[in-house]
């Protein structure tokens, strides 16, 4: 019997005439295409209506092509030969890869058939080749691409940076310039200790009240000027309202998890709702290879086909960025970020990061976006953590921005130009600040990274034990990142120019050395204090002594007090009054700072993992 | 606009710079409190052994803090007196009210003009004052935290200006309840904590470095010198103070005697009442703190009548005229002009000597003598043409002729840890010895009783004039 049927015209039809789809969902996809554009298989896809499987499927019966599903058949038919002549992250972008050649005829792989960017590739690579096209799923044909450059991925993710510019890697904790000035000033130290001890300690207390004068003096000049982003706002509401929605890029969102099953529906869900079109949204689930239980619940939540699941082979160092770096060759979108699994960004966030970078030229490589926590309310220690981001992303970093000084980037939301990232060698796998070492080198590099008025909300460090070991993995990247910076003054001089070495040198190398030396202070104070001892005279000329008394005055003065301001701009008004229990919030800093420069010594690449998802807070749900 | 601003900071530098010069060259004249501080300054610089201690940590800090980056008097008050004016004129490019006669005739009365060059102390707490008034409204109408901080910074900063900004301070936290009856309570609460904290944390370290410096927190209230002794008693205030009641009707009498010299006050008070931004009645409560700082400094007993106090009212006006409207008013224009020109004639006849001969100087009139530093130049002259290395003075009294000597290390005063051995023996160590005759308190007239009469034991009189004695050590030689 023949069919009379005639055959679909749209890949929308056939997908109806499937029963893979409803009419309302039909028509809803085709509203949807019409408000953003895209292929409309993918957009039913992403938006969770029908099986990345059966989209692809239906494509390649749409289009009567042949169609292969799972990595091992693909593998199997593929010429590792002949790809391995290919750039792996050019098959990533141009959603292909070439399985065989003989003679004029070439077999390729690919998720986005009879595309313009397949074509581009085919004139590039197979110009005049009779071209067989199969379709494969995007995921397998990452995989498939991931399991083919396996080795150099890996290679590339940990020492990619090192290739390209060692000077700015961390994987040497100390330069031999380092040392050797460690070493001198050590042995100067000692003899002048020896031959001249009232004149050694003298130097010494002075050189750290000047520091404390200037790291005052410059925190409390960086959030006057910082607290003026209240009155103008980078980004404003009628910016996002007005936005051409059809234009908007592809952006990819990297959400590097490492064991925390119990907060990824957390980040799906608040996906979900980001007001930004999903078939542009390109997730990325970065797992480390043992993290079975992460992948099964990231599983059960059943994400939409914008989400792709990345396993990270096992290596050394385990870090953040170095699965981050991974992520990146994968990455389809023109911009990226990166959230954390516990994440709730606000949802015009990535809108208002593509208005930023079209407004703000060429030289931005990228926009922060502010962090603060869901669960503050929780105990005083989410509510000392709030406080201090209160003020670091509402007043610090803005003022940074607007004096375009170097901004060490937050650990996510950071919404980069994926071009420009690439270009400066991404991430550096050994620091463990990865994030405010990046901040730095593009400064560095001559690009700047902007701030933007958006929040992403996060899960504050709720128990004691846990926050320490947080804080000193941040404190030891700072360490390193200053460490690396700081190689060669010059270079650094010449590249950010006096302002920006200054402040690099007073915010990544005068944050650590401030918690380090203040229970030092705390301890000639409180002894001084309780005894009003004569010994300490010699050690305290006039100079030292009211630089001292000044610093003990207004710099614990500013720095509750600024963290007093902090709390109005979100109207975290019950917090202000845990403002003036900073000093006992110090007092964790200095022990995690120890911590931190024990293990700057001892394991410099561990990372401390924070754990997530213990707060006894439900995240809010996202208003959308 | 940065070349207009230095070039009115160059027109309004010199113009102070030429007046104080005028004065003290003409008629040997400065105000006695600039000189105060220049020589303490000079002692925390120079001093033997050079401490900061050496400021005494009596009086309010900000009066010192220019004289120890630049010593001249001149240029100290031409300099802090011309960022402050600019200061204003500045508040009125940014704010755009179109009060600019109004302004001209503030910056030129001559009782502005008096503090501007010889009063800088006073007149920087009546700017940090109304300016931390201005940024609490400011913060109150737009919400912006900067504001709140500034506003924190300068009102606490006012405590080392004067100490008796603690008076204002629980109108300064009912204002911010009153005008933020809308809000909730934490946030209420928040403000109130980030207007107060700085005084009161300004206030502690006060009292700390008192402590450490001088063995007693309370050094600076308890001290024979304490700026709360410091200003002359007025009898008709005696009188009055400490009772609510005579205070106020003291007052009020006071005020309506000063009327012309204040009459903006009044005017912008009444047009206050059109203000729709805020509520009314907080306002008035922020408007009023110079009345109340008026009171209470009557009712402590604090409070001396002089008139160029009428410059802090003029300054409430004139910001929240600008402020609250930025129309024009001629009725406030006029004001202004009524407290201009009384300013030329009121002082007159004013109680406060310095501020009577400021203005008396405009008609020609010389300096009174109690007020000329001609004999305290000579002094400082005479000590070096007799090469005394070691004058033995009560710098209590005596302070501008240490302060023009430029040689602290010449004396030997109180703050010197040898003063009360040099004392006890001073043959043995004094070169020389300065009595001060007008200071009743001087503590080497009260030691050495006969000296008064022009008799010291191993010294002889080189000087006597209307307010010092000069002795000599017999036989001493300098070589």
């Amino acid at each position: 019997m023949v069919s009379n049927r005639q055959p679909c015209p749209t890949i929308g039809c056939l997908l109806l005439e499937k029963g893979l789809i409803t009419q309302e969902q039909l028509e809803e996809a085709l509203q949807y295409q019409e408000r953003y554009r895209g292929r409309l298989g993918w957009i039913l896809s992403t938006l969770g209506y029908i099986r990345r499987l059966d989209f692809f499927r239906a494509l390649a019966e749409f289009l009567n092509l042949p169609f292969v599903e799972g990595v091992p058949r693909i593998l199997e038919k593929v010429d590792a030969k002949l790809v391995r002549n290919f750039n792996p992250e050019e098959l990533v972008t141009y959603e292909v890869l070439p399985a065989q050649l003989e003679g004029d005829r070439v077999l390729l792989f690919t998720s986005y058939p009879n595309s313009e960017k397949l074509r581009t590739f085919i004139n590039k690579h197979f110009a005049g080749k009779l071209v067989e096209q199969v379709v494969v799923t995007d995921l397998d044909l990452v995989k498939s691409v991931q399991e083919l450059f396996k080795g150099s991925f890996i290679d590339r993710a940990v020492n990619g940076l090192f290739y390209l510019t060692p000077e700015y890697s961390a994987s040497i904790v100390f330069s031999k310039g380092q040392v050797f000035l460690m070493g001198g000033v050590l042995v100067l130290l000692l003899v002048g200790l020896y031959y001249k001890p009232i004149f050694t300690l003298t130097l010494l207390m002075g050189l750290v009240q000047i520091f404390y004068m200037f790291s005052v003096g410059f925190k409390l000049l960086i959030s006057v000027v910082g607290s003026k982003s209240e009155m103008e706002q980078f980004v404003t509401e009628e910016e996002v309202k007005a936005l051409e929605e059809k234009d908007l890029p592809v952006y990819t969102i990297l959400v590097p998890v490492y064991k925390e099953p119990e907060v990824i529906g957390i980040l799906i869900e608040s996906l979900k709702k980001v007001d930004y079109p999903q078939n542009k949204l390109d997730i990325i689930l970065l797992l480390e290879e043992d993290d079975t239980e992460t992948l099964e619940a990231a599983k059960r939540h059943a994400p939409p086909a914008n989400w792709r699941f990345l396993t990270i082979p096992n290596s050394i160092p385990k870090t953040k960025p170095k699965a981050c770096n991974y992520g990146l060759f994968f990455a389809r979108g023109k911009y990226l970020t990166i959230y954390d699994a516990e994440d709730i960004p606000e949802p015009d966030q990535l809108k208002k990061a593509v208005i930023a970078f079209r407004k703000a030229g060429d030289k931005y490589m990228c926009f922060q976006a502010a962090l603060n926590y869901f669960n503050r309310d929780e105990n005083f220690l989410t509510k000392m953590f709030t406080l201090e981001y209160s003020y670091w992303f509402d007043y610090l970093l803005p003022g940074l921005f607007r004096l375009r000084l170097p901004i060490p980037l937050g650990g996510t939301s950071n919404h980069f130009d994926v071009e420009k990232l690439k270009e400066i060698g991404a991430w550096d796998p050994f620091n463990t600040t990865e994030d405010a070492d990046l901040g730095v080198r593009a400064f560095g590099r001559g690009y700047r990274v902007g701030v933007i008025n958006s929040t992403t909300y996060e899960e504050a460090n709720a128990r004691i034990k846990n926050w320490i070991r947080q804080r000193s993995r941040w404190i030891k990247g700072y360490m390193q990142t200053f460490l690396v910076h700081a190689r060669n003054p010059v270079k650094l001089y010449r590249s950010v120019g006096l302002r920006g070495t200054l402040a690099f040198y007073l915010l990544i190398g005068g944050t650590p050395f401030a918690f380090l030396v203040n229970p030092i202070m705390w301890l000639i104070f409180f002894v001084w204090l309780f005894t009003r001892t004569q010994a300490y005279e010699p050690f305290f000329p006039p100079a030292v002594l009211y630089m001292s008394i000044a610093n003990l005055l207004l710099g614990n003065f500013m720095g509750v007090y600024l963290n007093l301001i902090a709390v109005f701009k979100r109207k975290y008004y019950e917090l202000l009054p845990y403002a003036f229990l900073n000093p006992l919030y110090w007092v964790l800093h200095s022990i995690a700072s120890y911590k931190a420069l024990h293990e700057l010594f001892t394991k410099p690449f561990y990372w401390q993992k924070t754990q997530h998802g213990i707060t006894k807070h439900k995240p809010p749900l996202v208003k959308t | 606009m940065k070349l207009l601003m230095f070039t009115l900071f160059l027109l309004l530098f010199s113009s102070y710079a030429f007046l104080f010069g005028e004065l003290f060259t003409d008629q040997f004249y400065i105000h006695k409190n600039l000189l105060f501080f220049a020589e303490k300054a000079l002692l925390a610089l120079e001093g033997n052994p050079p401490r900061l201690e050496n400021l005494g940590f009596v009086y309010p800090p900000v009066g010192f803090v220019p004289f120890l980056l630049l010593r001249e008097p001149v240029l100290v008050s031409a300099m802090t007196g011309s960022l402050l004016s600019l200061l204003l004129v500045l508040f009125f490019i940014k704010e755009k009210p179109k009060h600019t006669l109004a302004l001209v005739l503030l910056l030129f009365n001559p009782l502005y003009v008096f503090m501007a060059i010889q009063r800088l102390e006073v007149l920087s707490f009546y700017y940090l004052l109304v300016f931390s008034v201005f940024f609490a409204v400011r913060h109150l109408q737009t919400q912006y935290s900067l504001y709140a901080f500034i506003s924190g910074i300068l009102f606490g900063l006012t405590f080392f200006a004067d100490f008796r900004s603690l008076y204002v301070s629980p109108f300064f936290a009912l204002g911010i309840f009153l005008s933020t009856t809308d809000r909730e309570f934490s946030y209420r609460f928040s403000l109130l904590l980030v207007k107060l904290t700085p005084v009161f944390f300004f206030f502690l370290s006060w009292l700390y470095l008192n402590w450490v410096f001088m063995e007693d927190p309370l050094h600076f209230i308890k001290s024979p010198y304490s700026f709360f002794r410091s200003e002359f008693q007025s009898v008709e205030v005696a009188s009055v103070s400490g009772s609510l009641k005579s205070s106020l009707v003291f007052m009020l009498d006071f005020l309506l005697r000063t009327i012309p010299l204040i009459l903006p006050y009044f005017v912008v008070l009444f047009q206050l009442r059109t203000f729709r931004i805020l509520y009314s009645l907080p306002l008035y409560i922020f408007y009023l703190l110079p009345l109340l700082l008026y009171y209470f400094s009557i009712y402590t007993g604090q409070f001396f009548p002089s008139l160029y106090t009428s410059v802090v009212f003029l300054l409430f006006a004139l910001i929240f005229r600008g402020i609250s409207a930025t129309s024009g008013s001629r009725a406030f224009t006029l004001s202004m002009l009524v407290a201009f020109l009384s300013a030329f004639f009121l002082p007159l006849q004013s109680k406060e000597v310095n501020e009577r001969f400021f203005v008396r100087s405009f008609f020609g009139a010389k300096v009174d003598k109690e007020l000329s530093l001609e004999e305290d130049l000579r002094v400082s002259q005479l000590i070096k043409e007799y090469n005394c290395r070691k004058t033995l003075a009560d710098d209590v009294y005596s302070f501008p002729v240490v302060y023009f000597s430029g040689e602290p290390k010449r004396f030997v005063l109180q703050y010197n840890y040898e003063f009360y051995t040099y004392m006890s023996n001073p043959w043995l160590y004094a070169d020389c010895l300065l009595l001060s005759i007008e200071g009743r308190g001087d503590a080497l007239a009260l030691h050495f009783s006969k000296a008064k009469h022009g008799f010291l034991q191993g010294y002889y009189l080189v000087h006597k004039g209307e307010k010092y004695m000069l002795y000599r050590r017999v036989g001493y030689d300098p070589e």
